[in-house]
């Protein structure tokens, strides 16, 4: 990949990445110094990867960096399930004045990481499972069935809102 | 491949995920015809599928380019140290011109003297030659002689004359010595004492000259000496009369103020007086040096759009 190549990946791609990890942490900082560390290191291999490689590259190494800001500040985790003990009513919801699209924030704001991570990486991304499992580390049927109940946990708790609605 | 009641919400979320084979569609999508409460469900899924968006642009991108980043680099760094060059460099031309000034200054007085000076001795020479050329065509029969010259006696020269008609009939005509040297003509003692002054009292543009170029007092008699001390006239006093063969004149011959030794004093005065000149530059530039902003004390240094005056 050449230094023009290297110019277009942070054209087609600091965005995107951005937003995968600001919305993942929530936190705007810390995404800006993850997405420019990404960078930092595409630029360190950028000889010897092929352009079409580089988004992948990015996200993997931005996930990568993302889950260890996530350990480092002890806020992994890896428990598959809702919190239950918090009732509907009292999160963050929506009420009435709230449409779907914030209810589908808060649904997802009750994922963990990795849940969340792949339904955006599924979503926003386009990606494959492949690709997905290539990014996050795991197997392609891994990804397919953590991925298949984050998307049964959100249908679970927007039936329980329309319900409430 | 067969679709029921107990797989197809994995067929479902494949579908929705865009992973379903080409050929598994159809059959799926005859499932749901076959069971519409199931295409209710398929919507609930489909509403957890995250909505394109705008996507919010990254605010530092121009960090992540490596070739702009070098000229921004590039840029900013003529930016902060361009000014800083700039003001350095004002700061040492000023410092470069205040400083060669007196430096100047110093090297012309030391070397060979101003030019006026050098000028000045020059056309005194020309003078002094022209006033002995005239004494060794006299014959001694018509000593005493006056030397009519329009200018003052020269220094080394041995007959003093004056365009003062008064101050020239003071003068005393010099018998010649039998030695074959013309003794000192005696001047007049305010012309004598005159010359004296201005010779001891050695000004500052003429401390540095060469000592080959530094006049010599004319040799005066004691009495005339104390005539003009005691604020004497020149008028044609016995005193002061030209000689005659008095005793006093005579006792004036008898002993004569010697020439080397008064020359010895000039020189050793001047040379005292080019020393303390010497000295007191060489302060003044050690103090410049050590004390470089006492140089731009009352100046004012303009950099770009700001200037700084240097009061104190």
């Amino acid at each position: 990949m050449t230094e023009r190549e290297y110019n277009q990946c942070v054209d087609l791609f600091a965005d995107r990445l951005y937003r995968f990890i600001v919305k993942n942490l929530k936190q705007a900082e810390d995404a800006k110094d993850i997405v420019q560390n990404s960078f930092e290191i595409l630029w360190k291999h950028h000889e010897a990867l092929p352009q079409e490689k580089a988004k992948s590259y990015l996200f993997t190494v931005g996930y990568r960096n993302m889950i260890d800001h996530l350990r480092k500040n002890k806020r992994v985790s890896l428990v598959e399930t809702f919190p239950e003990e918090v009732p509907v009513a009292s999160a963050q919801g929506p009420d009435s004045k709230h449409d779907l699209k914030s209810a589908l924030m808060t649904a997802m704001q009750r994922l963990n990481d990795v849940q969340r991570s792949l339904v955006m990486l599924k979503d926003y991304e386009g990606y494959s499972y492949e690709e997905i499992g290539t990014v996050t580390g795991l197997s392609p049927s891994q990804v397919k069935v953590y991925l298949h109940r984050a998307r049964l946990k959100m249908k679970q708790y927007l039936v329980k809102m329309e319900n409430v609605m | 491949m067969t679709i029921d009641e107990n797989n197809y919400e994995a067929y479902l979320l494949c579908y929705l995920d865009g992973e379903l084979e080409e050929t598994e569609i159809p059959v799926l999508l005859s499932f749901l015809q076959q069971h519409p409460d199931k295409q209710r469900e398929l919507e609930l899924l489909e509403m957890t599928r995250l909505p394109q968006e705008k996507i919010p642009s990254f605010p530092d991108k121009r960090s992540l380019y490596r070739a702009e980043e070098r000229q921004v680099v590039k840029g900013a760094f003529l930016r902060h140290y361009g000014w800083i060059g700039a003001a350095a460099a004002a700061v040492f031309l000023a410092l470069f011109f205040i400083f060669n000034e007196g430096h100047s200054d110093l090297t012309n007085r030391i070397a060979a003297g101003r030019p006026s000076t050098a000028k000045h001795v020059t056309a005194s020479e020309k003078e002094n030659k022209t006033a002995e050329e005239a004494i060794h065509q006299e014959k001694p029969a018509s000593l005493p002689a006056v030397v009519k010259a329009k200018t003052l006696p020269a220094p080394g020269s041995r007959i003093a004359t004056h365009k003062d008609p008064v101050i020239r009939q003071s003068t005393v005509p010099v018998k010649k010595s039998p030695a074959g040297v013309v003794p000192a003509a005696p001047i007049p003692a305010a012309v004598a004492l005159k010359k004296k002054t201005e010779q001891v009292r050695l000004p500052r543009e003429k401390a540095d000259t060469p000592l080959k170029n530094i006049p010599l007092p004319e040799i005066s008699s004691p009495r005339e000496v104390l005539a003009a001390n005691s604020g004497a006239s020149t008028e044609k006093t016995p005193e002061n009369r030209p000689f005659q063969g008095s005793g006093l004149a005579s006792l004036d011959d008898q002993r004569p103020v010697s020439g080397p030794r008064k020359r010895n004093e000039v020189i050793a005065m001047n040379k005292e007086a080019i020393d303390n000149a010497i000295t007191e530059r060489v302060t003044e530039i050690q103090y410049k040096v050590s004390h470089p902003f006492s140089l731009l004390k009352g100046k004012e240094v303009r950099i770009g759009n700001f200037s700084f005056a240097f009061n104190k």
